[in-house]
C-alpha cells in the first residue's frame, strides 16, 4: 500500500491505455496480429490493477481510498485528484472487464485498424479518469475526452446511418456537458476559498452566494442552485438517458460497431447515474430531495423510462421493418433504457436497499447488456441481418449459443438466481419500503416493467431460437472459441453474483450508507 | 535619446529585418535564405522583447508619452510575432502566390507587423490613429496581392472601401474626443472626463465612433462584413495572417483605450467595475459580443468552402473574447489576454492545415478534405487537434481559454452571456464536425496519395504541441497573463 505503485495505482489505472496508444500507432499497420495483442495487453492491465486495488480497498471505511493528490492548475485550485470509494471501485472493475472483452470482440475489425485500437484506449483513459476522479475540473477533463474516440468510432466503423449517429450522439452529449460547465464554474466561484474539490463541495454549507439575475429575472441564492441543479441534471440525463433526453441512443447502439455498442449501453450509460451520485446528491442534497419530494421528477422519469423503454423494445417484435421494428439490436437498446429506469427509481428512494439496488443495477446491467450486444453480434457477423423474425428454431443448430443466449435474456429479465434478480429486488424492495410521499405508487407501476420485459424478451427468444429451423440457416456455426472468451467470462459473473452477490453489496455499503447520511435520510 | 531608443529595440530590430530583406530580396529569390532572415529578424525581436529595456516587467512612457512599452503590449507582441513568423513561411509555400510576389509578401507582412508593434503600444490618439492606418494599408495591399486573381482584387477593394469608411468615423470620434478635452494623451483624457457631464450625448456619440473603428479591427458585428469576403478572397497565408496578428492587436488596443479613457477603477465586493460614466457600456458590449458569437456560428453552418468557414469562426471567436472584454476587471482582461494567446495557435493550424490542401488540390472546398485524415495522419490528427480547440473541447487549450472566459464572465454574474456562449459553441460543434466529417468518414471520388514534406510536417507537429500544451501545462503561462495584465489593473 504504502511503496510508489500503492500509491499511484489509480494513476496508473487511467493512464496506462495512454501508453498502449503510444504503442500502439508506432507498430507498422501491416502488423495486424501485433498491434491487437498489443492493444488487449494494455486494455487489460487496467483491470489486472483495479483487481489489486480490490484486493487491498478497506471494505470498513466510508473515506476515499488509494487517494491522489497534487496541484495542476494553482492559480485556479484545480488538482490532479483521484480516489476511489465503494461507488467508483464497481464501475472501474466494470470498465476495465468490459474493456478487455472489447478489444478481443474487435477481433475482426480490418478497417483501419490501428486507428481503431488507439482510438479504444484513449476511450478507455476517458471512462476510468471519470470514475478515479476527485476534482470536478479533472472529471469535466475526461468526460469531455470520450467525446472525439466516441465520434470517431461510431462514425468511421458504424453501420449504414452512422455519419447521423455520429454527429447526434456528440451534440447531445455537448449540449449535456456544457451545461455542466456552467455549474462546475458556479460551484467554483460560490464557494469560499474557489475549489473544484468533489470532497471539500459535499460539505454542508459551503456553498454560499448571492441574488443573480438572468435575463432580467432576478433569482435567489436557492432558486440559482435549483436551476444549477437542472443543469447538471441535464448533462447527466442525456447520457443516462433519461426520456426525453434518450433519443440519441437507439440510433447510436445500432449503428456502432459491437465492441463499441457493449461500452456505450455497458460503461458510458453508467456515467449519468454515477455522475448523479457523485456530484448532484452531495453537493445538492436539498435540491436532490426538492426533486425527488416537492416534485417528484427523479421518481417519475425514473417510472417513465422502465415502462417506456419496455413498450419500445416490445414494438421492435410488433412493428414490421418498414415502421422502424424488427431490429433485434433496437430491441436491446430499448431495453437498456428500461433497465436503467431502475437505477433511476432506486436512486430516488432515499433508502438503503433501493440505493445498494441501484448501484448493484448498474454493474449488473453492464455485465448483462454487454452479454446481450455481444451475442447480437454474434449473430450478425453470420447472418448479416438482425430481424426478429428472419431467423426460427437455431436452437436445433447451435446450442451452446441459445444456451447463453438464454442466460443473457433471463439475467436481463430479472429470472432469480442470476445478478439482474439481486439489484432489481432490492430497488423495488427499498423503494416500496420508502416512506417518501408517492414511491409506493411508483414501485407498483414500475412491476408492470418486469412483465413487459419478459414479455419481449421471452418473445425475441422464441421467434429466434425455437420453432422449426428456418432452412435459410441450416449451416449455421456455433460459436467461435474467440466468442466463447468474450462471453463466458461475463456469463460466469452473471451466475455467481446472482448466487452470492454479497461482495458486491459488502463493497458499496460504507459508502452508500454514508451517502445517505450526508442526504440527511 | 538614446536610452529611449533603447526602448524601441524591438521595432528597429524589425524595420532592419525589413530594410535588409528589401536589398537581399532585389538578388536572390531562394525562399529558405528569405525565410531564414525573416526567422533571425523575428528571433532578435523577440530577445529584445524579453530581455531589452530594462527587462520584460518594466514600463515606461516614451515620445512625449505617445508610446506606453510596458508588459501589456510587451506580451501583445510577443503573441503577433507567432504569426508574423509562421505567415511567412506559409506565404513563401502557397500555391497562391507566385514567386516573385514572394518578397512582397514579406516585406508586407512584416511591415504590418511594425504597425501592430507600434498600435499596441500607442497611448496616444494620434499615434492609435497613425498605427491603426498603417496596419490597414499593408493589409488592403496583402489581400489584393494575387494582382490577376479576381476574387483578390474584389478583397482588397472591398476591404479598403470598408477600412476607409470606418476610420474616417473613428477619425471624427477622435477629433471630437481631443475637441472636447483639449488633449491627445488617453492618460490626460481620462483625468479630464472625470469631471465631465456624463449623461452628454455627445461622449455616447464619440465612444460608438471610436469603438465602430476597433470593431472593424477585431470583426465584431455589425462591422463584421467585410470579413468573409476578403478572407476567402486573400491568398490562404495572408487570411492566416489577418485572423490572427490583427485580430490581437484590435483587442490590445482596445483595452488600453477603454479601460484607460472611459473607465476608472471602483471596486464592489472585489469585482472593477466600469464606473466613470453612466454609458451603458458593460451591456453594449455584451449584447454585441452574444450577437457576434451567434451571427458568426450560425452564418458558418452553410458554409462549404472551409477559408469562408474560418473566416465566420473568426467572427464568432471575435465574440466569445468580447465575453472577457465586459468584465473589464482583472479576470476579465486575464481571460480575454489568455485566449488570445490560445486563439492564435490553434487559428494558425486550422488554416495551414487549409493551406496544405489547397496546395495540393488548388482550392479550399469542403468537398477536398475528403479522406485526408486517412491519406495524411499527421495533417488529420493535427486539424482533429486544431478544430477540437476551437470547439472548446478539453484537453486542447481553447477548453481552458473558454473556461477562463465562462470563470470571467460568471464572476460578474453575467449568467445569460455564458448562456448564449455555451449554446454556440454545440452550434460551433456542428460546422465543424463538417470538416471532422469529410476528414475521416467520406469517401473520395479522386485517387490520391499525400505527403507531406519536412518542414511542413515540423509547422504541424509545433502547432499541434502548443494546442495541446496550453491545455495540460497552463500555469506558466497563466503566471505570464498575470503578470501581463497587472500592469494595467494593478
Amino acid at each position: 500500500m504504502h511503496s510508489w505503485f500503492g500509491q499511484h495505482t489509480l494513476s496508473l489505472i487511467t493512464f496506462i491505455p495512454i501508453i498502449g496508444i503510444l504503442l500502439v500507432l508506432s507498430i507498422p499497420k501491416t502488423k495486424e496480429t501485433v498491434l491487437k495483442y498489443t492493444a488487449l495487453a494494455f486494455a487489460t492491465t487496467p483491470f489486472v490493477l483495479s483487481l489489486y486495488v480490490y484486493q487491498y480497498f478497506d471494505l470498513t471505511s466510508s473515506k476515499m481510498q488509494f487517494v491522489e493528490q497534487l496541484n495542476w492548475i494553482p492559480s485556479f485550485n484545480i488538482e490532479y485528484f483521484l480516489g476511489i470509494d465503494g461507488l467508483s471501485l464497481p464501475m472501474i472493475l466494470l470498465t476495465g472487464l468490459l474493456s478487455a472483452l472489447c478489444i478481443i470482440a474487435s477481433w475482426n475489425i480490418k478497417k483501419g485498424l490501428k486507428g481503431y485500437l488507439a482510438l479504444f484506449l484513449l476511450l478507455e483513459t476517458g471512462m476510468l479518469g471519470v470514475f478515479c476522479a476527485l476534482d470536478f475540473f479533472l472529471f469535466f477533463i475526461f468526460w469531455e475526452v470520450m467525446l472525439l474516440p466516441m465520434y470517431f468510432l461510431i462514425g468511421i466503423w458504424g453501420g449504414p446511418k452512422k455519419e447521423y449517429a455520429a454527429i447526434k450522439f456528440f451534440l447531445y452529449t455537448l449540449v449535456g456537458s456544457v451545461l455542466m460547465l456552467v455549474a462546475l464554474i458556479a460551484f467554483y466561484l460560490n464557494t469560499d476559498p474557489h475549489t473544484f474539490n468533489l470532497i471539500k463541495l459535499s460539505e454542508p454549507g459551503i456553498l454560499v452566494g448571492n441574488q443573480i439575475s438572468l435575463f432580467g429575472i432576478s433569482l435567489s441564492f436557492h432558486s440559482f442552485k435549483i436551476l444549477l441543479w437542472i443543469f447538471l441534471f441535464i448533462g447527466f440525463a442525456i447520457k443516462v438517458p433519461l426520456f426525453p433526453f434518450h433519443t440519441w441512443l437507439p440510433l447510436a447502439h445500432v449503428e456502432a460497431p459491437t465492441a463499441i455498442s457493449v461500452i456505450l449501453a455497458g460503461v458510458l450509460l453508467k456515467m449519468g447515474t454515477y455522475g448523479l451520485l457523485r456530484i448532484s446528491y452531495p453537493i445538492l442534497p436539498g435540491e436532490t430531495l426538492y426533486f425527488i419530494k416537492d416534485i417528484p421528477l427523479l421518481p417519475l422519469l425514473g417510472v417513465v423510462n422502465i415502462i417506456y423503454g419496455a413498450c419500445c423494445a416490445m414494438a421492435q417484435i410488433t412493428l414490421p421493418e418498414e415502421k422502424g421494428g424488427n431490429d433485434l439490436k433496437k430491441l436491446i437498446a430499448y431495453s437498456s433504457i428500461s433497465h436503467m429506469g431502475y437505477v433511476i427509481l432506486g436512486m430516488s428512494a432515499m433508502t438503503s436497499e433501493a440505493m445498494h439496488g441501484a448501484v448493484f443495477q448498474m454493474f449488473n446491467h453492464g455485465t448483462i447488456t454487454a452479454m446481450l450486444f455481444l451475442l447480437v453480434g454474434v449473430i450478425y457477423d453470420q447472418a448479416h441481418h438482425r430481424k426478429i423474425d428472419g431467423f426460427g428454431g437455431l436452437a436445433t443448430k447451435v446450442p451452446v449459443l441459445t444456451g447463453i443466449v438464454s442466460v443473457a435474456f433471463f439475467a436481463a429479465l430479472g429470472l432469480p438466481g442470476l445478478s439482474g434478480f439481486i439489484s432489481e429486488a432490492l430497488v423495488f424492495l427499498g423503494s416500496f419500503k420508502s416512506t417518501l410521499p408517492g414511491l409506493r405508487t411508483f414501485t407498483v407501476l414500475a412491476t408492470l416493467g418486469i412483465i413487459l420485459n419478459a414479455a419481449f424478451l421471452l418473445w425475441a427468444l422464441q421467434k429466434i431460437f425455437l420453432g422449426t429451423l428456418n432452412t435459410q440457416y441450416e449451416n449455421f456455426q456455433d460459436m467461435t472459441k474467440r466468442e466463447l472468451i468474450t462471453l463466458v467470462p461475463l456469463t460466469v459473473v452473471v451466475i455467481f453474483l446472482g448466487v452470492y452477490p454479497t461482495p458486491m453489496l459488502d463493497l458499496m455499503q460504507r459508502t452508500l450508507n454514508n451517502l445517505l447520511h450526508l442526504m440527511g435520510v | 535619446m538614446l536610452e529611449t531608443l533603447s526602448f524601441i529595440l524591438p521595432e528597429l530590430s524589425l524595420t532592419l529585418t525589413l530594410c535588409t530583406l528589401l536589398l537581399v530580396g532585389l538578388k536572390f529569390k531562394n525562399k529558405f535564405l528569405l525565410y531564414s532572415l525573416v526567422k533571425m529578424g523575428v528571433l532578435a525581436t523577440f530577445i529584445f522583447l524579453v530581455w531589452g529595456g530594462g527587462g520584460y516587467l518594466n514600463s515606461v512612457s516614451i515620445f512625449s508619452n505617445s508610446l506606453s512599452i510596458d508588459p501589456l503590449s510587451r506580451f501583445f507582441k510577443i503573441l503577433i510575432l507567432f504569426p508574423t513568423l509562421f505567415c511567412s513561411w506559409f506565404a513563401l509555400n502557397s500555391y497562391e502566390l507566385h514567386e516573385k510576389s514572394h518578397i512582397e509578401a514579406l516585406l508586407l507582412i512584416l511591415g504590418s507587423t511594425l504597425g501592430m508593434f507600434f498600435l499596441v503600444s500607442s497611448s496616444d490618439l494620434l499615434m492609435i490613429y497613425l498605427s491603426l492606418e498603417t496596419v490597414s494599408i499593408f493589409s488592403y495591399v496583402l489581400a489584393g496581392i494575387r494582382k490577376k486573381h479576381a476574387l483578390s482584387n474584389e478583397a482588397s477593394v472591398k476591404y479598403m472601401i470598408f477600412g476607409t469608411f470606418v476610420s474616417g468615423g473613428m477619425l471624427y470620434g477622435l477629433s471630437l474626443l481631443y475637441g472636447m478635452t483639449g488633449s491627445l494623451n488617453l492618460l490626460d483624457i481620462a483625468t479630464q472626463l472625470k469631471d465631465y457631464n456624463t449623461h452628454d450625448f455627445s461622449l455616447l456619440f464619440i465612444s460608438l465612433l471610436i469603438f465602430g473603428g476597433f470593431a472593424y479591427k477585431i470583426s465584431a458585428v455589425p462591422f463584421h462584413m467585410w470579413t468573409p469576403d476578403v478572407y476567402e478572397g486573400a491568398p490562404t497565408p495572408i487570411t492566416t495572417f489577418f485572423s490572427t496578428a490583427p485580430k490581437v492587436a484590435g483587442f490590445a488596443v482596445l483595452i488600453r483605450f477603454f479601460y484607460v479613457v472611459f473607465s476608472t477603477q471602483m471596486t464592489e465586493g472585489g469585482v472593477t467595475i466600469w464606473a466613470t460614466t453612466d454609458l451603458h457600456w458593460p451591456e453594449i458590449v455584451a449584447l454585441l459580443s452574444a450577437i457576434t458569437m451567434t451571427v458568426g456560428n450560425f452564418a458558418a453552418l452553410s458554409q462549404t468552402n472551409v477559408k469562408r468557414l474560418l473566416a465566420y469562426s473568426t467572427i464568432a471567436h471575435s465574440g466569445y473574447i468580447l465575453m472577457g472584454f465586459v468584465v473589464l476587471g482583472v479576470e476579465g482582461l486575464e481571460a480575454v489576454l489568455f485566449y488570445t494567446l490560445v486563439y492564435i495557435f490553434m487559428k494558425l493550424g486550422a488554416f495551414f492545415v487549409t493551406q496544405c490542401v489547397g496546395n495540393k488540390f488548388k482550392n479550399e472546398e469542403l468537398s477536398s478534405f475528403k479522406e485526408i485524415g486517412w491519406k495524411s495522419p499527421l495533417l488529420g490528427i493535427s486539424m482533429t487537434l486544431f478544430l477540437f480547440a476551437l470547439i472548446g473541447l478539453p484537453p486542447t487549450s481553447g477548453f481552458i481559454g473558454k473556461f477562463y472566459l465562462f470563470n470571467a464572465a460568471l464572476h460578474k454574474g453575467l449568467l445569460w452571456l455564458v448562456i448564449v456562449a455555451i449554446f454556440n459553441s454545440v452550434v460551433s460543434l456542428y460546422y465543424y464536425a463538417k470538416i471532422l466529417k469529410a476528414l475521416y468518414l467520406e469517401k473520395s471520388e479522386k485517387e490520391f496519395s499525400f505527403t507531406l514534406n519536412f518542414f511542413d510536417s515540423y509547422v504541424l507537429v509545433f502547432l499541434s504541441v502548443a494546442v495541446m500544451l496550453l491545455g495540460i501545462y497552463v500555469e506558466p503561462f497563466i503566471h505570464w497573463v498575470k503578470a501581463s495584465v497587472y500592469f494595467i489593473v494593478g
